[in-house]
């Protein structure tokens, strides 16, 4: 099997093999949803947020779950409980809104349901639209979303606004709000576009950057996990280093980074970065020098 | 008489990757005006009666005489968390949000800023797409008058909205 990981690059099954063993040995397995599990509420349930604790804690609102990745098809139904916690000493009222998430400019932009083409968040339905949280307590609504025939964009944010404001009157009022993202993978269409492999050394700080430039070009949203190899000139591996973790919706471009701190032995060495996300891989090599 | 079996194809018997909870809280800025509900989800900034060419800002208002306008401003602090939960399908995959700000009320006369970003109430405006958690992080929000509006009480609602990225 062979991965087109760049323009003009091919990824072979070898290469694989050592991408597998590599992130494997970094990453633990993701267990499937099996059953209902009895003991969610307490798992979900923030930290600080029993009602004893509210007053020890700072004031603030939780939500939970921050993110939900889902893998579906056009046409099939969602259907995820959102839950709002009031660590504060205030009733507080909301009201649910779903917005598109698309990008512009390089940007994430949160658009009213159906002002896109083949919007997601036009189809959500939530379960109380006014969730109401009293103090230190929760509000529960479920969404529901429906994945529409030709959908545009791959992720909504299904929004708690904050209606509860402060007196007005001679004041500039602000309500905080949360919104959980909620990512949609569609066709398995993972394609990332690569920049070249840039690596700085810096000789007084004993550090040396490595960063990884990448376009999602597919159509779904893509979490790469992956690491920087370093091989000296022998082919021996120098360094694994972890390269942190963000998601690139379409359209999306992100810089991937990582150190290696501390100093190298004088000579040449090749970077390889490996990058997987859900049966695809992504690679790129470069070389460098310590003088 | 027969019956008919409605069956809805779901996007469920898969591991769905809950990431975290996120907490968001407003709180004063060191040296800002002290907010009304600090600590909380709602806040509330209050200048009191302030002139442009006469009398002092309140501690920690900052007060900007321009050729035609004049603008007063205070910093504030966001702080958003993201805890990791206890379940099985959780994975650490969110290393940043996104932080957005709207008028709740139209102002075709003033001009509201909040970090250097100006506001409106059509669309929320994105004050950053890179914030980091468990830091709290200034703010300064800016409100500008025209000199030729008349004297008056001027008042709205800023929402900000945090979404993991």
């Amino acid at each position: 099997m062979i991965t087109i990981m760049k323009s003009g690059t091919v990824f072979h099954q070898s290469l694989r093999f050592l991408l597998l063993a590599i992130t494997l040995a970094t990453y633990v397995k993701v267990p499937s949803w099996a059953a209902e599990d009895t003991d969610r509420e307490r798992k979900t349930k923030p930290n600080g947020t029993n009602d004893g604790q509210i007053k020890n804690q700072a004031p603030s609102i939780s939500l939970t779950p921050a993110v939900v990745m889902v893998k579906a098809r056009s046409g099939q139904t969602f259907s995820q409980e959102l839950t709002l916690w009031n660590n504060t000493t205030q009733k507080l009222r909301f009201r649910m809104e779903a917005r598109d998430v698309v990008i512009r400019g390089g940007k994430r932009v949160f658009v009213p349901a159906g002002e896109v083409e083949g919007s997601i968040a036009r189809s959500a339905v939530f379960s109380d639209k006014n969730p109401i949280a009293p103090p230190g307590a929760s509000a529960t609504t479920r969404v529901t979303v429906t994945i529409p025939d030709s959908p545009g964009p791959r992720a909504i944010a299904c929004i708690f606004m904050g209606q509860t404001v402060m007196g007005t009157h001679n004041a500039v009022a602000m309500t905080g709000s949360l919104g959980t993202l909620v990512t949609f993978s569609l066709a398995d269409d993972f394609h990332l576009q690569s920049q070249p492999l840039r690596i700085s050394v810096e000789d007084s700080a004993q550090l040396i950057a490595f960063r990884q430039v990448f376009t999602n070009i597919g159509s779904d949203p893509v979490v790469p996990k992956g690491v920087i190899a370093v091989t000296n000139e022998g082919g021996g591996l120098v360094a694994r280093l972890p390269l942190s973790t963000q998601r690139l919706l379409p359209g999306e471009t992100m810089e991937f980074t990582t150190e290696y701190p501390g100093a190298l032995k004088s000579g040449k060495y090749r970077v390889l970065s490996l990058m997987e996300n859900d049966r695809a891989f992504f690679a790129n090599s470069a070389e460098f020098t310590i003088k | 008489m027969g019956f008919v079996s409605l069956v809805i194809s779901r996007a469920s018997g898969q591991c769905l990757p809950l990431v975290c909870s996120l907490t968001l809280t407003l709180q004063s800025d060191a040296s800002g005006i002290a907010l009304g509900g600090s600590g909380t989800n709602s806040a509330s900034l209050s200048f009191g009666s302030l002139q442009a060419f006469s009398g002092n800002p309140p501690a920690g208002v900052s007060k900007t005489i321009g050729s035609t306008n004049w603008t007063i401003s205070t910093p504030f602090d966001v702080k958003v968390n993201c805890q990791n939960l206890l379940l099985s399908c959780s994975l650490v995959i969110s290393q940043s949000y996104t932080l957005t700000a709207q008028l709740q009320v139209a102002d075709t006369v003033n001009t509201w800023r909040v970090g250097g970003v100006a506001l409106n109430s059509t669309a929320a405006s994105t004050l950053t797409s890179t914030g980091a958690y468990r830091q709290a992080t200034a703010y300064v929000f800016a409100l500008t008058i025209p000199f030729a509006e008349p004297s008056g009480t001027i008042s709205n609602t800023v929402n900000l909205v945090a979404i993991s990225n």
